[in-house]
């Protein structure tokens, strides 16, 4: 076969659907969108501050089943990787631990976009929260 | 035996316009198809019989991208250097990709819903064929735009541009129209599905 | 032989035949001056029953004495095989039930049958069916035929559409196309004479059904959408009959004839009887006489239209689905075409009248008008018929397997026929060689609900880090409704390899070797066939040339030019009867080449006269 099981299963049941508070200062939340497919992604991550791991990651996805199965993967690997090591994720990475069918180049990535983006918005966040603190000492 | 262009416009000897005359389109179409189809060619050596395939499917598939506004804008803008695939993110506002988030977790609870959610399952398709109405609005408004004016000029780029976000735009309501319309009624039964479930 | 026969216009080219490849049964046709005509056998029969059975010498017979050993022998014999057409031992369980088909145990994506004692695939099954057609063929036509058009129902997926290709092939044709049932249908009403409107036709057969609906325009009968069922026709209402008869004669005799192949033969001819006759008479009998015991029912057009209504309502179903495709409404449609025998049936026109809100045109011969179609789509091919053209849909949307199972549509169902689509892909591991592309055709959104077509293997692709690779494939659906796949590298420009692995029916390899098989087996009638197919061809040329001599061309010739002709038409004449139709056939071409340059000068010749307004005899 040209795929495993494993793909199917996370078109099937995908992991972490939902969403964390996105207004909690230790979570990122990235929002993208595949226009070619009419896709639209919704990404989080939730960070313990101290040690740079991600804690939780949930996503929302709109659209085709690959971008979903791709989505949850991403989101399962995220748990327990720092910030640093996620960034690494390429989209790639994830079609090839699924080991899949040819990749259509528009819908290939999303899940990296996403990662990224909700990444960034986490470092927003902190990059805000530590110049407070640091306001706030001095 | 003579050659044939693969650009759909040239191919049907046809301006490159955003608007175009269906009942023109068609009889060209069915003149073209008088020149090319392979079945012109069946004793005319494989040679020629490959080129008529080949030109026919150019035809065909021009024929299809040119009769319907969309597609037509779509292949207009791939082919002025606007591709409309390959498109990333950033190519779309983050506005626009927050309201269609919320409009589908709305639809999404609708549909999670009993019998009773119909009602607003049927206002939210209304809603939707209203974006679709507007957006299309637009699109007639920036054809003119861009057809008025000179291919190279900055304002026919700009147009191009403006299309191309309103047809992203259009796509996912799209989206949100199709699964609308699937609450509202479950896949038709065609003949094979029914098949399955005798 | 091309260029020399084309230019002497009234000098007879080979006929193009056209073929309707029936579940039940099949038959020819070819265009003569007055317009379409059936083949008949030397006994005056136009029907070749479907059927075929394996003699005791391994040889296969097809037709009327097939269907005389379906009673006789039916471990030997087969019928409806166009059911198993590119079809997988899984997907035909249904079939199992009701149709005594043996499956051999090690078929595999290919089905194979046990005949007597010989293994054969349906595509052989059919290739004997079709080569009892040409030989009738070839004898109404008093010359051999290679090129025919066969027919297939619209809704013939790309396994079913190869597998009756290979069948032709197989059978020793050149298949120049293969038409749509419904199609060739409309064609051979001549409705083209009304010169604009909406067709529909309605295509209900032994085993299958098709609805097409067509535009008319000056000539171009252009499909606007097509739907069917290719397991749903007659068949199943003989079944439904035989279920009732086996029932009553199993409480009556106390004996199930369900397993006994020759009784089970006998009430099924027993029971198609019956509904024929219910399509004239208000009420008849099912009768079967057999080993000394006598069965007998009464059965009524009330209680058999209610046995069929369900039958009746899934072609409804799949008619109401092409309106939809075609974005009409019934009162859109301005005819109605019946085909199919299993349209003979009352309520069938009832329910069609009903839907369309049209009187179904019934003019002619539901059995025929199909292969009357083929005909004229064979004329249209040869050139012979000019005004007229057909422009087909592929019924079902194709797609590629992505990410999640899920398939990504490429080609729509009721594109306009070619079509083509053209993806990009990239890798998805640094260096990888290979990219596996499986196709599937339907149009449900998982790909395993979909109907798997083949799995295309890229091969040999530049070795780059994953996501850089950029390759451009090339899906192209020809005239006859067969997928093709090329596959290039964008950065380089390279042709790709591309490797087919079917999913269900044969791979190129199996269907060459059973060419070669089929050759070995049948050597010398197959000699003796090309000798005399050799023979006629020369025999042709050799009058043409003839006549061409006596022109004022020849005259105008120079002279070691007619000298070369001279000297072919010695060797030719002098290989006549070698029985070597290698040798003969050489000797054919190098005439046709030595001829070229005096039948361009004929033609030059006949062009200028035309210009001039006079008559070059």
């Amino acid at each position: 076969m040209a795929y495993s099981d494993k793909v199917l299963d996370h078109y099937n049941n995908p992991r972490n659907v939902g969403s964390l508070d996105k207004n909690s200062f230790d979570v990122g939340t990235g929002m993208v969108g595949a226009p070619e497919c009419g896709d639209v992604m919704k990404l989080q991550v939730k960070v313990n501050p101290e040690t740079g791991v991600i804690e939780d990651a949930k996503f929302k996805t709109f659209g085709c089943g690959s971008a979903i199965a791709s989505s949850s993967l991403a989101t399962e690997w995220l748990k327990g990787k720092t910030v640093e090591q996620a960034l690494e994720i390429k989209n790639t990475h994830i079609v090839s631990e699924l080991a899949l069918p040819p990749v259509k180049i528009h819908c290939s990535v999303l899940a990296e976009d996403a990662i990224k983006a909700a990444i960034s918005d986490y470092k927003t966040k902190q990059g805000k929260a530590t110049s407070t603190e640091a306001a706030v000492v001095a | 035996m003579s050659t044939f262009p693969k650009e759909y416009y040239a191919f049907f000897g046809l301006d490159r316009k955003l608007s175009i005359n269906e009942a023109d389109l068609q009889t060209r179409f069915y003149r073209l198809s008088r020149e090319w189809h392979p079945d012109r060619f069946s004793r005319k050596g494989a040679e020629a019989q490959l080129q008529a395939l080949d030109a026919t499917a150019v035809l065909n598939d021009g024929y299809r991208t040119l009769r319907d506004p969309v597609r037509r804008a779509e292949y207009l803008l791939t082919e002025e250097g606007f591709p409309v695939a390959e498109q990333r993110s950033k190519d779309v506002p983050p506005e626009l990709l927050e309201e269609v988030f919320e409009l589908n977790m709305m639809l999404e609870e609708l549909k999670g819903g009993d019998e009773s959610a119909r009602p607003q399952l049927e206002s939210a398709k209304e809603n939707f064929l209203k974006l679709r109405r507007d957006v299309d609005n637009e699109l007639t408004g920036l054809f003119s735009k861009y057809d008025a004016s000179d291919a190279q000029s900055e304002t026919a780029k700009q147009a191009l541009h403006e299309i191309r976000a309103v047809l992203n735009r259009r796509r996912y309501i799209e989206n949100l129209l199709r699964d609308v319309d699937r609450s509202l009624n479950p896949p038709a039964a065609n003949a094979a599905n029914l098949e399955e479930r005798l | 032989m091309g260029t020399f026969q084309i230019d002497f216009g009234e000098q007879r080219r080979s006929k193009i035949v056209g073929i309707d490849l029936g579940t039940t049964n099949s038959l020819a046709a070819y265009m003569d001056l007055t317009g379409p005509r059936i083949v008949e056998d030397p006994e005056g029969r136009k029907i070749v029953p479907s059927i075929v059975s394996v003699l005791e010498d391994g040889k296969l017979v097809a037709g009327e004495p097939a269907r005389e050993l379906l009673l006789t022998d039916p471990e030997r014999t087969v019928y409806s095989v166009k059911r198993l057409m590119g079809r997988g031992v899984s997907d035909v369980e249904e079939e199992r039930k009701l149709f005594p088909f043996r499956i051999a145990d090690d078929s595999g994506s290919a089905i194979k049958l046990k005949l007597g004692n010989r293994t054969l695939t349906p595509p052989e099954i059919s290739a004997a069916v079709l080569r009892r057609l040409k030989d009738n063929a070839e004898g109404a036509l008093g010359a051999p035929v290679t090129e025919v058009v066969i027919t297939v129902p619209a809704y013939f997926n790309d396994a079913q559409r190869q597998a009756t290709k290979d069948a032709g092939r197989l059978a020793g044709l050149d298949v120049l196309r293969l038409v749509n049932e419904p199609t060739a249908a409309s064609l051979a009403y001549g409705l083209d004479k009304r010169k604009q409107g909406i067709i529909a036709v309605y295509d209900f057969g032994g085993g299958t059904f098709d609805i097409s609906i067509l535009r008319l325009h000056d000539g171009i009968f252009e499909v606007l959408a097509t739907n069917g069922d290719t397991h749903l026709g007659g068949d199943d209402i003989d079944n439904l009959l035989l279920r009732i008869a086996l029932e009553d004669v199993r409480s009556e005799w106390g004996v199930d004839l369900a397993h006994d192949p020759e009784g089970v033969q006998r009430l099924r001819r027993a029971v198609i009887r019956a509904k024929e006759e219910l399509s004239f008479v208000p009420e008849t009998l099912i009768r079967l006489e057999y080993k000394a015991k006598s069965y007998e029912r009464a059965i009524d057009r009330n209680l058999f239209d209610r046995l069929i209504a369900p039958v009746i309502e899934r072609t409804l179903v799949s008619c109401r689905a092409c309106l939809t495709d075609a974005k009409l409404t019934p009162e859109q449609i301005d005819e109605v075409v019946l085909v199919g025998g299993s349209t003979r049936i009352p309520l069938v026109r009832t329910a069609v009248e009903r839907l369309f809100q049209a009187k179904p045109h019934t003019e002619l011969n539901p059995d025929e008008v199909v292969a009357l179609g083929a005909a004229v789509q064979a004329g249209i091919l040869a050139g012979d018929v000019e005004d007229q053209l057909l422009l087909d849909v592929t019924p079902l949307s194709l797609g590629i397997e992505t990410m999640g199972g899920v398939v990504s549509k490429l080609i729509h169902r009721n594109s306009t026929i070619p079509a083509s689509a053209t993806e990009t892909f990239t890798t998805a591991v640094d260096g990888q060689r290979n990219v596996l592309i499986h196709v599937l055709q339907g149009e449900r959104e998982l790909a395993k609900d979909c109907r798997s077509l083949a799995r295309f293997d890229l091969k040999d692709i530049q070795p780059v880090p994953a996501g850089f690779a950029r390759i451009e494939v090339r899906f192209l659906i020809d005239a006859n409704g067969i997928l093709n796949v090329t596959a290039r590298d964008a950065r380089t420009g390279a042709e790709q390899t591309v490797e087919v692995k079917p999913s269900y029916g044969l791979s190129e390899d199996q269907v060459e070797a059973m060419i070669r098989e089929s050759l070995d087996h049948a050597e010398e009638d197959m000699r003796e066939r090309q000798v005399r197919e050799a023979q006629v061809e020369a025999d042709n040329i050799l009058s043409a040339t003839e006549k061409a001599q006596k022109s004022a061309a020849w005259i105008a010739l120079a002279p070691e030019d007619q000298a070369a002709i001279e000297e072919s038409k010695r060797e030719l004449q002098a290989a006549y009867h070698s029985n070597d139709h290698y040798l003969l056939n050489q000797k054919i071409e190098a005439l046709n080449k030595a001829t070229t340059k005096l039948a361009e000068t004929m033609m030059n010749t006949a062009v200028r006269g035309a210009l001039r307004g006079t008559k070059i005899e």
